[in-house]
């Protein structure tokens, strides 16, 4: 394999090999190629003639389809921000419901998660923050909008399946066998409604994974 | 960025609040809850309603019996149960001794846990206690002979001037005498 080839390869290396990924590294291989022919008919010795060449193109982030260039500091601070309000607001919601027993672990593990995530989000402002600050960042908005999608199928099928589950669980024998729904007291209607709405709280997964396509957006840069 | 930044702190001073008010909340709660379970424990304070559900026709049925006087004032002490249907007798073994308990104190629970399961039980006709140092038997119609119909006993004025009654000890203690059955066992004394 000759060495304009082998630098066009490095270039792509870090992208899947999909056809589009292939034919635009094709493309940019034939104009290279182009390109050193005519500085060698112009005089320049093979060597030098590759050394322009590739000097003149470093990078093939801004070729990719779906690739833009963004504040990396403000996209990931924004993206915390809202991460933490996300796990803080279930976690505010479920505190008054720990008097049910199946919310009870929950609300104590959302409170270690929030507290690990907030030491971090601090040890990011302080330490990490400042690393990164100014620095710009190519991403994919295209990948951002397709894991968005299959987060949102897959917590949509999670929701639906546990809905189901739990009016199997609550209702099944009356269903199957056409007895009267009985419900000993407040306390009971009240377990039944929460294990309804704990898979609601969820929801914030799909809408933490949603928030990367809007912020990089956000936070394009030119 | 300085919004959001409040947010989390003003979310996170409610969720502590929110977890502290609700700690606060769940001990009140308790102490209720430990003030009731005393109560319970005492026979002048000790609710008719706790013990109602297990009204029964029947001695036979030995998960409610054992339920009823799990309800008792006397359920504080470690015991194990049986009963015998031929005479209609229900018995709780005590693991503890009668003197140990305090004679007030023993005199006014037998009394009142045997007019709650005379009253309750209907064909219940004797009840056994049995302590390691002693064993006393009241039957129904001692019982009867003391407080009348029983079954009119319970509706919560009735039942409150009964319990009334065994803050009185010199009533208590001769009741007590005339209705029970005492029997030392050998080798113990008191």
């Amino acid at each position: 394999m000759n060495k304009l080839k082998e630098y066009v390869d490095s270039l792509f290396r870090k992208y899947r090999q999909t056809s589009k990924i292939r034919d635009l590294k094709e493309e940019v291989y034939t104009n290279l190629e182009a390109k050193r022919m005519d500085l060698i008919a112009a005089g320049f010795s093979p060597d030098e003639a590759f050394d322009q060449v590739r000097n003149s193109i470093t990078e093939v982030d801004s070729l990719i389809e779906g690739n833009i260039k963004i504040d990396r500091f403000s996209f990931c601070r924004e993206r915390m921000q809202w991460m933490l309000i996300s796990l803080l607001s279930v976690w505010v919601i479920t505190i008054p419901l720990r008097v049910f027993y199946s919310v009870f672990a929950l609300s104590y593990l959302l409170a270690f998660v929030i507290l690990i995530a907030g030491v971090y989000y601090i040890y990011f402002l302080k330490q990490r923050g400042k690393q990164c600050q100014k620095q710009t960042v190519y991403v994919n908005i295209l990948y951002y909008r397709k894991v968005k999608r299959v987060v949102w199928v897959l917590w949509s099928m999670y929701f639906l399946f546990s809905f189901v589950m739990t009016t199997c669980v609550y209702f099944g024998s009356n269903l199957w066998f056409s007895r009267p729904v009985h419900i000993d007291g407040p306390y009971a209607l009240g377990n039944m409604l929460v294990n309804y709405f704990l898979p609601l709280l969820t929801i914030v997964i799909p809408f933490i994974f949603g928030l990367n396509e809007r912020l990089a957006l956000k936070y394009e840069v030119e | 960025m300085k919004t959001r930044d409040r947010i989390i702190i003003a979310l996170g001073i409610i969720g502590i609040f929110f977890v502290f008010a609700t700690i606060q909340i769940r001990n009140k709660q308790y102490q209720v809850e430990k003030a009731y379970a005393q109560a319970q424990q005492e026979v002048t304070s000790h609710d008719l309603q706790s013990i109602l559900p297990y009204k029964n026709k029947y001695m036979g049925n030995a998960p409610n019996n054992i339920n009823l006087f799990s309800h008792l004032p006397l359920s504080d002490y470690p015991r194990n149960y049986s009963q015998n249907p031929d005479t209609f007798t229900f018995e709780i073994h005590f693991e503890g001794t009668a003197s140990g308990m305090g004679k007030n104190r023993l005199q006014k629970e037998i009394l009142y846990s045997s007019v709650a399961g005379f009253a309750l039980i209907d064909n219940l006709q004797s009840l056994k206690y049995d302590f390691t140092d002693q064993c006393f038997t009241v039957r129904r119609k001692d019982i009867e002979k003391q407080y009348g119909d029983l079954k009119a006993l319970l509706n919560e004025s009735s039942w409150h001037a009964m319990q009334e009654k065994l803050k009185k000890t010199g009533d208590v203690e001769r009741i007590f005498t005339e209705v029970t059955l005492r029997q030392k066992k050998e080798g113990m004394s008191g």
